[in-house]
């Protein structure tokens, strides 16, 4: 990340003052609106990706968004937030390559104005899920974002926040006395499938390390089997994989677990598909209403076959399926 | 290859001389290529710089070009002379519109804000690098290329301690030739970033088609299923599928191997 821009509106904003601070040696380029960048139409998101910017935005509406009960995992209501758009990944499943023109990162700092709309839909036992635009953690040192947003959830004990992650710069939480209604959710895959499709992202192991150390502290911690890719060899890769899981990870600890094959939105595939290195795993996928995703004979097989492994392990009560058939 | 536009022959001569690049064109426009770039001489002013950059790419049609630079001299207020330096937003002074260059190349030189002009501006009174072309160049070429790839580099020729009324052509041609290490860097930049692109699976369905007839609509589904079983390593051969004698036929008969091809254990 060599360059910054910054909307003027939030040139002295405290967040930006420290975002300029910690990034001294960057280009800093003011401009009106972050859509002038982000949204103009022809760029390359797979160029920009060689070396993203950072723009720094102030988020004027739609903070909070409600997501379908299915994608929940026991709330009485679920709703996701964006505090950041892009991710320092290259997950060669993930959507964000046919959401975004751009694969530049975008920092609202207006967190207040999240906490506001939180508040205003916050009910007992509702959750409230991040990592879904970007991963929760990764850029930590710069958007301060779980540090600011902890102390939050924690005066609102009723709720639930889940901090969707691969990454194990989990520094903010190491130093921070445990929430008990904050859910550290990892994604994990098998290690074929993380060194050869999660591009850029930390070792299945490294992520493993952080989860125990977030255990023995005392976090809840999710495990997201999300999206399960259909490999050569699946039963032996998953199963082996799944076990050497449980290996590391104590059951016990556990908040939940998700499972859901890999999908694709229809609105999404064409554009991901010029942007992806790794083709062959679209190829598995057909187009089904509104997603492409594996044949629903293959789909059911993949889930059923994960789901009756992770039974082994973990109490089928604490296991949810977050995809439609 | 790369698009170069310089606004005079007197900036261009220095680059031509420096890539040995050959004259194949002189009107409307001067225009000079090598095996990688492509320079045209625009002109002086915006309007002239643009239909200069449409006569390019109409001229270029054979070719995939991968990258566009307008390179040239420009005044700054307080700049040094002879420094090179990346242009990070434009400014076009009769629209009053933005343009923000995309800064996805790693580049660690100078970069700053260009403000084009209709007409010369000697006056130095803003704070920007100052041309008559940059603003003009970026929206003609935004027409064929996509941001990360348009670039626009401006030596400083002029500040308001050693105005423009000072300037030959022997000193243009010296700044242009001091700079020449950054605009190879910059070139390398852009073949580099392209380097980054997925590679595109081009799919024959030709000697299917030729022989079968198949309707637009089946044609897209064919490449696509020849596409996936490609990916897939799942073998099939031309000769056998075009004994089926019938598109429906191929099409179902590509699926079954397809979806046979690979299973849950």
């Amino acid at each position: 990340m060599d360059t910054i821009y910054i909307e003027k509106s939030v040139l002295e904003h405290p967040r930006t003052k420290h975002i300029i601070e910690k990034h001294k040696s960057k280009k800093i380029i003011p401009c009106d609106r972050y859509t002038e960048i982000f949204n103009r139409k022809k760029q390359s998101f797979r160029m920009q990706k060689q070396n993203p910017a950072l723009i720094v935005a102030k988020k004027e509406n739609s903070f909070v968004h409600e997501i379908p009960a299915h994608y929940g995992i026991g709330g009485s209501s679920n709703y996701y937030f964006s505090h950041l758009l892009n991710c320092p990944f290259d997950c060669q499943y993930c959507f964000l390559q046919g959401m975004y023109k751009s694969a530049n990162y975008v920092l609202f700092v207006n967190y207040e104005d999240f906490q506001s709309e939180i508040l205003q839909k916050l009910t007992d036992n509702s959750y409230f899920f991040t990592g879904y635009d970007a991963d929760s953690l990764a850029l930590e040192s710069t958007t301060n974002f779980v540090s600011e947003f902890l102390p939050f959830f924690e005066r609102n004990p009723n709720a639930y926040f889940e901090l969707r992650t691969k990454s194990v710069n989990i520094r903010s939480l190491t130093t921070s006395k445990v929430v008990p209604n904050c859910i550290v959710a990892y994604t994990l895959s098998p290690k074929i499938v993380s060194e050869k499709i999660e591009l850029r992202s930390p070792s299945l192991d490294n992520r493993l390390n952080s989860i125990s150390e977030l255990q023995k502290m005392g976090w809840n911690i999710g495990l997201r089997f999300d999206p399960i890719m259909y490999v050569e060899d699946f039963q032996k890769t998953y199963s082996e994989f799944f076990e050497h899981v449980f290996s590391k990870i104590s059951e016990r600890k556990l908040h939940s677990v998700t499972t859901g094959s890999f999908r694709i939105p229809v609105s999404l595939f064409k554009t991901m598909k010029q942007n992806v290195y790794n083709k062959k795993i679209l190829a598995y996928l057909d187009k089904n209403n509104s997603n492409y995703e594996y044949s629903k004979k293959l789909a059911q097989g993949l889930i059923s076959f994960c789901n009756d492994q992770l039974c082994k392990y973990v109490d089928k009560n604490k296991v949810f399926l977050c995809q439609e058939f | 290859m790369i698009l170069i536009a310089v606004a005079t022959p007197t900036e261009a001569r220095p680059i031509v001389s420096h890539f040995r690049m050959k004259q194949i064109n002189k009107a409307p426009f001067s225009i000079y290529m090598s095996s990688e770039l492509f320079l045209i001489v625009t002109n002086i002013g915006k309007l002239s710089c643009i239909s200069a950059i449409s006569y390019s790419f109409g001229k270029l049609t054979d070719k995939k070009i991968l990258g566009a630079i307008n390179v040239g001299i420009a005044g700054h207020k307080s700049k040094q002379i002879n420094e090179a330096v990346l242009v990070h937003k434009l400014y076009d002074d009769e629209t009053k519109k933005t343009i923000y260059p995309s800064m996805a190349i790693k580049w660690k030189g100078k970069t700053d804000e260009l403000t084009t002009f209709s007409k010369p501006h000697l006056d130095y009174s803003i704070d920007t690098l100052l041309d008559m072309e940059g603003y003009g160049f970026f929206y003609a070429c935004l027409n064929f290329l996509n941001i990360d790839v348009i670039h626009s580099l401006k030596i400083i020729s002029d500040n308001q301690h050693l105005p423009a009324n000072n300037l030959d052509k022997n000193r243009v041609v010296d700044l242009v030739e001091n700079n020449i290490p950054v605009l190879q860097k910059l070139i390398d930049s852009i073949f580099k970033i392209n380097s980054a692109l997925p590679i595109e699976n081009k799919i024959e369905i030709d000697p299917i088609i030729e022989n079968v007839h198949f309707t637009e609509t089946e044609k897209i589904k064919l490449a696509e299923l020849l596409e996936k079983a490609s990916l897939l390593e799942i073998g099939y051969n031309n000769n056998k599928l075009l004994e089926l004698k019938s598109a429906k036929k191929i099409l179902n008969n590509l699926k079954s191997l397809i979806e046979n091809g690979y299973n849950l254990h």
